[in-house]
């Protein structure tokens, strides 16, 4: 038998049979590189909607990374002809046939042992047996593995794609409605939003009496302010001056529900014992200052108030005064204020 | 190559032929005589573990004689010295000569000699017939004698009646390449043995078959049969299995001492010729899972414990074989 041939037979045959175990290794890399992939992935959208919000184009870079690393160890996992000898003795039974004669392949044909050449004949002879048992047991097939992990996979990108956890919904002022929300989320706490801080000192202050005070002004009992009747004569006759309140009406607010008015000359007497009931009596003072002015106290709904992101207020326009007490040179300090402004707001201060 | 194949070819007949016509004389052990021809054709001693009347020196006989080999049986007792195994000098006396001692040779010069309950022989006669089966030699008077070659020693014990016996030296137990234990007959067989020996002795009419050079032949060419690197890592990784301090295997808790390096030749010279049985010029791991328990039952020791657990060197090995099994046949 022609040595020379019987080798390149049984060689040509290693060569086949060591590229489709490379093929089969790296059908097995890429399978796991995309289950990592998919791990990671869900990782990314777990913390997208927990957490916080994750940019789909994050992914990228674990793709890269395992892509890298795939390439990597297919490149390293490149097949021997001696192991792959060894991987086909063992899936075809052949007791270290296919490996002995492999090792005998790589002897200088002068320098092998007499049996080196029976070995290499015996190993052709199960080869050209094996040849199409190898076509159809070592060639890659569709694996369902692989086409389950692209699932997952898929949803975990369209999840990183859908809005995260902590979207943004500040607006500028807020209005009555939202207004409301801000009164029922900080109630239990101090909140930052000077506006939502402004709502809750509010509604720490006591309900406003149903009793009305005097009039410091006449003296006369001071009558409740009916807005739809602010500019009236009687309104002026009683020489009341329209109150210029600091509210914050609320969404369930009813005409009996005024509990943000200071009763006239009413000041706080509870001991602050919280940083926020210091400031709710601090504004009740200030609002009693305002509120010399008040003539009359109404319980009836107010005016919505527009009140700015930095909480300072512009109390709604008020019921203009008595032609006598723009004169104000017989107002005290308060009404005089509160003159001055009317005639701001409305553009008549010519002063 | 077709020399080759020639010699590989005519050698794995001669030993079918052999294995046969052992069959013939030695009913329902075909295991036993197959193990039996691997290890003299490998150059190894064998100890035989068997009940009392199983056939054992009738095998003796049978193999020396389809071997042509001159055959030589001991019959140990405690009262056996030691030159009588290997023999003494007697004072000569011949006709016009001055009389002169004369070395007279014992029953160890024969190319198969069987020691028969070797257990019962003190120590001292024991180690008289250690020195001879690795030395292939006796020293008497500080002289030493060659033994012929080929020499091999098939060594019985009986498993039972225990009482007054020497139990074999780990020394000496490591010079046997292989432990068998002669099992019973089956049933369906004890038939057959009756036909076969019931009006004569088949053994007696045995024919030799096969020459002392013939025989040295055929372990040449089983010394030709080649060993992958592959199946040489799995001997070893078996070997390794057996140690103490191999942790990550499974019976290390038990084994208190391991198989020596003698026993990783041994394991290999006996696969090869196992190969060269199956008509193959190379070894494979199924050779070494075959022999790995004849090769390695006697060459461990067990912790105290795990006897007293009830553990057996063979069930340990078991384990030990089927768990290195796995990756490696």
């Amino acid at each position: 038998m022609n040595t020379g041939t019987a080798d390149t037979r049984f060689e040509s045959f290693l060569k086949v049979a060591m590229q489709r175990l490379w093929l089969l290794t790296t059908i097995d890399i890429i399978q796991d590189a995309l289950w990592l992939l998919v791990g990671l992935a869900l990782v990314m959208a777990g913390i997208h909607f927990l957490i916080a919000a994750v940019p789909a184009s994050t992914l990228w870079f674990p793709i890269y990374l395992v892509t890298a690393v795939t390439f990597i160890r297919v490149v390293l996992r490149r097949p021997k002809m001696a192991l792959a000898a060894v991987d086909i003795d063992r899936r075809f039974g052949a007791g270290a046939l296919i490996s002995t004669a492999c090792e005998c392949l790589r002897t200088p044909a002068d320098q092998r042992r007499p049996a080196a050449s029976l070995v290499i004949a015996q190993a052709n002879e199960a080869a050209s047996q094996w040849r199409q048992e190898v076509a159809e047991t070592l060639v890659a097939k569709p694996r369902v593995s692989i086409a389950a992990a692209l699932v997952p996979l898929f949803v975990a990108i369209f999840l990183l794609l859908q809005p995260g956890s902590t979207t943004d919904q500040r607006t500028g002022d807020i209005q009555v409605p939202i207004y409301d929300k801000a009164v029922a989320a900080n109630e239990t706490e101090s909140p930052a939003d000077p506006v939502s801080r402004l709502r809750s000192e509010l509604s720490a202050l006591p309900a406003r009496s149903a009793e009305v005070a005097d009039d410091p002004v006449t003296g006369n009992p001071v009558q409740p302010f009916d807005k739809n009747n602010a500019g009236s004569s009687a309104h002026v006759e009683q020489e009341q001056l329209p109150l210029a309140v600091l509210t914050a009406a609320k969404s369930d607010h009813d005409s009996g529900a005024a509990g943000d008015a200071v009763p006239n000359n009413q000041t706080q007497t509870q001991t602050p014992t919280s940083k926020r009931q210091m400031q709710s009596t601090v504004f009740q003072h200030r609002l009693t200052g305002e509120a010399q002015a008040v003539q009359s106290v109404s319980n009836a709904a107010y005016d919505v108030v527009s009140i700015n992101a930095r909480g300072s207020t512009v109390s709604a326009l008020p019921a203009a005064p008595p032609e006598k007490a723009r004169d104000r040179s017989t107002l005290n300090t308060a009404q005089a204020a509160y003159v001055s402004r009317y005639l701001r707001a409305t553009g008549e201060n010519n002063e | 190559m077709n020399e080759a194949e020639n010699d590989f070819g005519q050698a794995a007949s001669d030993l079918a032929e052999l294995e046969t016509r052992l069959r013939n004389v030695i009913i329902g052990q075909d295991e036993l005589l197959r193990d039996l021809l691997t290890a003299i054709f490998a150059g190894g001693h064998v100890l035989l573990e068997g009940l009392p009347g199983l056939g054992k020196t009738h095998l003796a006989k049978a193999i020396s004689a389809l071997l042509g080999l001159k055959s030589g049986r001991v019959q140990c007792t405690p009262d056996l010295l030691p030159s009588d195994l290997t023999g003494s000098e007697v004072l000569s006396h011949e006709s016009g000569s001055r009389a002169d001692f004369e070395f007279r040779q014992g029953p160890l010069f024969a190319n198969l000699v069987l020691v028969d309950e070797i257990n019962r022989a003190t120590p001292r006669t024991q180690a008289a017939l250690l020195e001879a089966m690795q030395e292939q030699q006796v020293s008497y008077n500080g002289v030493q004698h060659r033994l012929p070659d080929p020499f091999r020693v098939i060594a019985t014990q009986n498993p039972i009646e225990l009482e007054g016996t020497f139990p074999l030296p780990e020394a000496q137990l490591d010079r046997f390449m292989l432990k068998l234990h002669v099992a019973y007959p089956a049933a369906d067989r004890l038939g057959d043995i009756l036909d076969a020996t019931l009006d004569q002795e088949p053994a007696d009419d045995l024919h030799a078959i096969c020459s002392i050079d013939r025989m040295r032949e055929i372990q040449s060419v089983a010394r030709q049969v080649l060993v992958s690197k592959d199946v040489r890592e799995s001997a070893i990784a078996l070997i390794l299995a057996t140690q103490p301090d191999a942790e990550d295997q499974t019976g290390h808790q038990h084994i208190r001492y391991g198989a020596s390096p003698r026993a990783l030749q041994s394991l290999v010279r006996a696969a090869r010729v196992r190969a060269l049985m199956d008509r193959r010029a190379h070894v494979s791991p199924d050779d070494l899972a075959h022999l790995a328990l004849p090769v390695l039952r006697h060459r461990i020791l067990l912790r105290s414990e795990s006897e007293l657990d009830g553990n057996t060197p063979d069930s340990v090995l078991g384990d030990v074989i089927s768990d290195w099994a796995e990756t490696n046949v």
